[in-house]
């Protein structure tokens, strides 16, 4: 990998966990983005707060962490295997989103928990899972549109115009 | 400064052969050079073979990929063709038609009976235009009628020379002497232009170098091949030939040429017998490396030879030849590396993965290989220059570049195999079939006797080139810096970085 890639990968990881462990939990505290009214079960503020101690930090370490791992599994696994050759495009494209699998297991994991925990609020699944979406696109999405290594520089999808056009990489 | 070479005989094709290839590579520089080919025989299959390698180079070199800082692929190469003495003559091609035999018995007798003493009636009558049987009696009687006086080539070469100005000009010659044509021609001709400058008050400005080529292959015809022909070339009288033909040289012509290069080899190749035309076609062999960096050292170092001098090379050990045993070797091995690297890493990746470009069209391709659009471009939203992959253009430049690759290292996996020496430049095995049969991963392994720390060759793949964007790049590389050109220029450049 070229230093470029790497630092783009370390800011926008950063930036990442900024959202998800930081700026997501003070949506909720502040009720930004219309969060207000669609948390029934968490009206007070004392229920927030202790929902976003208890419960959130769950969910959002387990979507960052699979994140994380797989975005690290797939920069280690183009960097090693990937050898740029064109009859490889779609091979690697597969495995691209055979990982993306990852993530969306984690989401599917962390709404569970979130649903089955006596502490946990049903209300929130759906904005929960908006943001893990979220989450899962800046921290797998865009850290490899960005930045995979030369080999497989355009398999995510969308990178070609990304790195090609925006990027000028 | 300019060098005209010419070859004469077979041997003297196959030098050129190797003098095109070595040119190539770049050990002539910005040289310009001048070829004429020199033969009786207008078929030969060695000349045929020069003769397509130089169009082949010739291809290759006129549609521009050169660097700037290289000399790989810039040398310019002009062709005078082919001259044969029976140019003019449409029958009987033969040493009794050529002298009037017939008419010499009747209006000259003693004369007539000389020719009877010199020549056999199957000498007489054999016809020459597949060359002189490595008769070279025969040859230096048809050499001797030469006539350069405005006959072309020879007149377009002496009148191009003339307007040469200095004394850069230098010609070479080149040729076997233990053969038919080279050994009858080599001093002929070699005098008739000495003879020529003179007369032309230009013989000051003309360095004359020569090429001995001493015998390094042999044959022996089956019973049936001796039969059917009356008069061949017999391997077992070269020996006998080049003493005869050194004789000559030392009594009659020592003052003739300004240099002399003389190369053997003691334990000679065995080839296809044959007496002439396109059945004639041996393959390359090391003598004819070392012919073309004989070339090169007239080109470049004969200031340092004194009048009339041999110039000889040795060899370390007996049976072998390592990158130690060649001339300049500090030059010469780069420029053959880089080159053979090339060509390698050319036919065995980047043709295969255009191919690739061509079964899943250029849109898909600039996804699936991270260096396409960098060499083909597509215009932008906002304009700029965009390279048609599927153009004429584009994929005839491949087509020259793939054909010159293929047939260098044709040239270098022949001079491996000049048994029985064992030739330790390249791993030339792994380039044996250059028609889809090239593994990439002998891509670090290609040369032999390495000094390379061994991290440096672990890491120095086919994967590692193509993938590495700060050495294959097209920044730096002058116009046209894309397209086809551009690849190739951005490959030699980033295999030149790598190794």
């Amino acid at each position: 990998m070229k230093a470029g890639e790497i630092i783009r990968t370390i800011v926008l990881s950063l930036f990442g966990i900024g959202f998800t462990l930081f700026l997501q939990p003070l949506c909720y505290e502040n009720r930004w983005l219309g969060l207000g009214t669609s948390l029934g079960d968490l009206k007070n503020k004392s229920a927030i707060t202790n929902w976003i101690n208890n419960e959130y930090p769950k969910g959002a370490w387990i979507v960052l962490g699979v994140c994380l791992v797989t975005m690290i599994l797939w920069y280690v696994i183009t960097a090693f295997f990937a050898s740029g050759r064109a009859e490889e495009f779609m091979k690697w494209r597969l495995i691209w989103f055979l990982l993306l699998l990852l993530p969306i297991a984690g989401i599917g994991i962390a709404l569970f928990f979130n649903q089955s925990s006596p502490t946990g609020s049903k209300d929130a699944q759906i904005s929960l899972a908006l943001f893990y979406v979220f989450d899962t696109l800046w921290l797998y999405w865009l850290t490899t549109v960005t930045s995979s290594p030369t080999p497989v520089k355009y398999v995510p999808p969308g990178a070609f115009p990304i790195r090609k056009g925006i990027l000028r990489d | 400064m300019s060098i005209y070479i010419i070859g004469i005989g077979g041997t003297g094709a196959k030098c050129i052969e190797s003098i095109i290839q070595l040119a190539a590579v770049g050990a002539f520089a910005n040289q310009e050079i001048h070829l004429l080919f020199v033969d009786a025989d207008e078929t030969n299959g060695n000349l045929d073979r020069a003769k397509r390698s130089l169009e082949i180079y010739q291809k290759c070199q006129e549609i521009g990929v050169t660097l700037d800082n290289s000399p790989w692929l810039k040398t310019k190469i002009t062709s005078y063709g082919l001259w044969s003495p029976f140019a003019k003559i449409s029958i009987n091609k033969n040493l009794g038609a050529l002298f009037e035999y017939n008419n010499l018995k009747y209006n000259d007798p003693p004369l007539g009976k000389l020719f009877d003493v010199l020549y056999t009636e199957d000498e007489r009558e054999l016809t020459l235009d597949e060359g002189f049987r490595g008769r070279p009696a025969i040859g230096a009687a048809v050499m001797s009628r030469v006539d350069l006086e405005g006959e072309d080539p020879w007149g377009a070469m002496i009148g191009k020379m003339k307007t040469e100005p200095g004394t850069g000009t230098k010609i070479f010659l080149c040729g076997s002497i233990f053969g038919g044509t080279g050994a009858s021609g080599l001093p002929t001709i070699g005098r008739l232009i000495v003879n020529k400058l003179e007369k032309e008050s230009i013989r000051h400005q003309v360095q004359l170098g020569c090429l001995f080529v001493l015998p390094y292959f042999g044959f022996t015809p089956t019973l049936a091949e001796q039969q059917n022909h009356r008069v061949y070339a017999r391997s077992d009288e070269f020996l006998l030939n080049t003493e005869a033909a050194l004789r000559y040289y030392a009594n009659q012509a020592k003052e003739i040429f300004d240099s002399i290069y003389l190369l053997g080899n003691e334990a000679p190749s065995n080839v296809k017998f044959s007496v002439g035309r396109n059945s004639q076609r041996n393959d390359p062999h090391f003598i004819e490396l070392y012919a073309a960096l004989a070339t090169r050292h007239f080109l470049y170092n004969q200031k340092n030879t004194q009048k009339g001098e041999v110039v000889l090379i040795s060899r370390q050990m007996s049976g072998a030849v390592h990158w130690g045993d060649l001339p300049d070797l500090d030059e010469v091995k780069p420029l053959l590396i880089n080159a053979t690297r090339f060509a390698f890493i050319w036919l065995g990746e980047i043709v295969s993965q255009l191919n690739n470009v061509r079964k899943m069209g250029v849109k898909n391709a600039k996804k699936a290989l991270s260096w396409f659009s960098t060499f083909y471009p597509s215009q932008g939203f906002f304009g700029g220059e965009s390279v048609d992959f599927d153009g004429k253009d584009q994929q005839e430049a491949i087509g020259k570049i793939t054909q010159w690759c293929q047939d260098y290292l044709r040239w270098i996996y022949d001079i491996h195999q000049s048994k029985p020496e064992n030739i330790d430049l390249f791993n030339a095995n792994y380039f044996a079939n250059t028609e889809g049969g090239l593994n990439s991963n002998n891509f670090p392994n290609l040369v032999l006797g390495e000094t390379r720390e061994e991290t440096r060759k672990k890491t120095d793949t086919v994967e590692n080139l193509l993938n590495n964007p700060s050495i294959f790049n097209n920044e730096n590389l002058t116009a046209p810096n894309n397209g086809t050109i551009g690849l190739a220029k951005a490959v030699y450049r980033a295999c030149q970085k790598q190794y």
